[in-house]
């Protein structure tokens, strides 16, 4: 009976049924079976009003539409333009650097493509990069990003775990340059074998593209310089990018009007809202397994075959990257997260390590079939089809899975800056 | 009949969207406002509101669950499509048809157990801040789960009178 209902479950997840109230039946239908007054769900639930951090999510993503919807993102590829497109591959590479910088102020919550895409990849084809390379790179250039703070997903990954997230922002700085540098590499050769054109580069020319961008680039600064001098709290330093957004926005660059905010508004009240009652409905499903000792099960299983670390890293980095490809990160991250973290301590990793290895897996999850939030977006923006798509990411993905294996096995690449 | 039954809740639906808007754009404001008040208050006047953080913590409850709610009615919620991708129009439409009813009864449920929650709480009191009890801020969760349901029962008895997916 709990196997067919479990069953039952599973496929109406991959039906298109919102996940939140998949994860909301599992667990009533959990605490159903245990005898437990089903109100009990909405106890765990309401933990969620115990969490300080969760505003942080609404700021960081009301900032974040805030930016898409206005023209932040063409300065910023003017700018990378201008320091970068004298390189050969430069466009390539300007379209790598703008996507992550825009991917991390925007909290990656999944514009990117929508906001970038749109004016890279005609840019990259007319410079006469191979069209493939070019739909390849934009497409899993919309969640570069993913690594750098003020990210969504780790700031979520930061709740589950409660590790530090201050820390866990400074764990993802450098792997997330590892990543960019090696696709950097990639671009450069494509750029000198397909002989493409690069751009002249005056130096009063990227004083005007800096200049122009000057508000978007002392963003990063306004964040981090509030949170890492310990000035602000996370959530304040939320609250104080979502304000600095909107004078910029409003007054300063007058590119969103009054009249747009109600809209943009409850579009990150839509989406944060659908994320956060994720969170609730896997909390509730959480305490059901911890009651079933479940994951002091999992961890017994795999101790008594995983003797070694290395394997264990393998085998984990094996295990996410299938999450990644069936979970969208968000789910992934609040199901998977607390299930794996004992075992992962239990190998002695450490838990803002475990953070960057868990994205960096994701954030190769977007681009893959067949749930990669990449290939929806790019396939809806671009007009094509998602299995071209993948077909044309198959070889950043490579990339991103060399970087992936440096960044699990030697852990100073995310514990450098925290130390 | 029916066009006249579904174009009638489609305005109520449209309506709502109004109602539903002003109280989420002033529910943004207001918790902004609070946040940038706590830092003035405790940079330039070492002072700071006793409420605010509670406020913030429930109004951002608040905020999710209102937020899910207007999900269900423009289908925005996180959800994982791959076997309406896989089948055609006939699949689809039946697994809509599927996944809504699944959605509706999963949020009548909650809606029952939240109702049982806050009868609970009402009972054994406390306040959360400034003298509001805790069962007060606690009805958002069967109001937002008693709107979802309606909402996933509306669009599912649209879709079967019109014959389009739900």
């Amino acid at each position: 009976m709990k196997a067919i209902l479990g069953v039952i479950l599973g496929v109406l997840a991959v039906s298109g049924a919102p996940l939140f109230l998949v994860f909301s039946a599992a667990a009533l239908l959990s605490f159903y079976f245990l005898g437990i007054n089903l109100s009990l769900v909405l106890i765990e639930m309401y933990r969620l009003a115990a969490n300080p951090l969760l505003i942080a999510l609404v700021y960081f993503a009301f900032a974040g539409y805030l930016l898409a919807e206005g023209s932040a993102g063409r300065r910023l590829v003017r700018l990378a333009t201008a320091l970068f497109g004298w390189l050969p591959g430069g466009l390539a590479i300007v379209c790598l650097v703008s996507c992550a910088f825009f991917t991390a102020i925007t909290g990656a919550s999944g514009v990117t493509i929508v906001a970038l895409g749109g004016i890279l990849l005609p840019a990259l084809i007319e410079e006469r990069y191979p069209e493939n390379f070019s739909l390849g790179l934009v497409t899993s250039s919309g969640s570069l990003g993913l690594l750098f703070p003020p990210s969504l997903p780790i700031i979520i990954y930061g709740v589950v775990s409660s590790a530090s997230i201050p820390k866990l922002f400074l764990a993802g700085v450098l792997p997330g340059v590892l990543s960019l540098t090696l696709l950097g590499v990639y671009c450069v050769y494509k750029g000198v074998r397909s002989q493409c054109s690069t751009v002249a580069v005056t130096f009063k020319g990227f004083i005007r593209a800096a200049g122009e961008a000057v508000w978007e680039l002392l963003l990063p600064v306004v964040v981090l310089g509030g949170i890492f001098s310990g000035f602000l709290a996370l959530s304040e330093a939320a609250a104080v990018t979502v304000f600095y957004v909107l004078v910029i926005s409003l007054a300063v660059r007058r590119d969103i009007r009054l009249r747009q905010l109600p809209g943009i508004v409850v579009k990150t009240v839509t989406m944060v809202g659908g994320l956060i009652v994720i969170l609730g409905a896997a909390l509730a499903f959480n305490s059901f397994l911890v009651d079933q000792e479940v994951p002091m099960k999992i961890l017994r299983f795999i101790q008594a075959r995983v003797e070694n670390r290395i394997v264990f890293l393998i085998m984990l980095n094996l295990f996410l990257l299938v999450v990644g490809c069936l979970l969208d990160v968000y789910s992934a991250l609040v199901v998977i997260a607390p299930l794996i973290i004992p075992v992962a301590q239990a190998y002695q990793i450490d838990l803002l390590h475990l953070g960057v290895i868990f994205l960096a897996n994701l954030q190769i999850g977007y681009s893959t079939p067949p749930i990669g939030m990449n290939l929806f977006i790019a396939s809806l923006r671009f007009d094509r089809s998602i299995l071209r798509l993948s077909r044309a990411s198959l070889p950043f993905l490579a990339i991103l899975l060399v970087a992936l294996a440096i960044i699990t096995f030697v852990p100073e690449v995310s514990l450098l800056l925290v130390r | 009949m029916t066009t006249t039954l579904v174009s009638a809740v489609r305005r109520a639906d449209r309506l709502f969207h109004h109602v539903e808007d002003g109280l989420l754009v002033l529910l943004v404001a207001l918790l902004a406002a609070c946040s940038l008040a706590q830092i003035i208050l405790r940079e330039f006047f070492s002072t700071g509101l006793l409420w605010a953080d509670a406020f913030l913590r429930h109004g951002v409850l608040w905020l999710s669950f209102l937020g899910a709610a207007r999900a269900s009615s423009e289908n925005r919620h996180i959800t994982i499509d791959l076997l309406p991708r896989l089948l055609r129009r006939r699949g689809r439409f039946a697994l809509a048809v599927l996944s809504s009813l699944f959605s509706c009864v999963v949020c009548m449920v909650l809606f029952w157990a939240s109702w049982g929650f806050v009868q609970g709480e009402r009972l054994t009191g406390g306040k959360v801040f400034a003298g509001i009890p805790y069962w007060w801020v606690e009805t958002v969760f069967p109001f937002s789960f008693a709107l979802m349901a309606l909402r996933f029962g509306g669009r599912l008895a649209v879709g079967l009178l019109e014959g389009t997916e739900p």
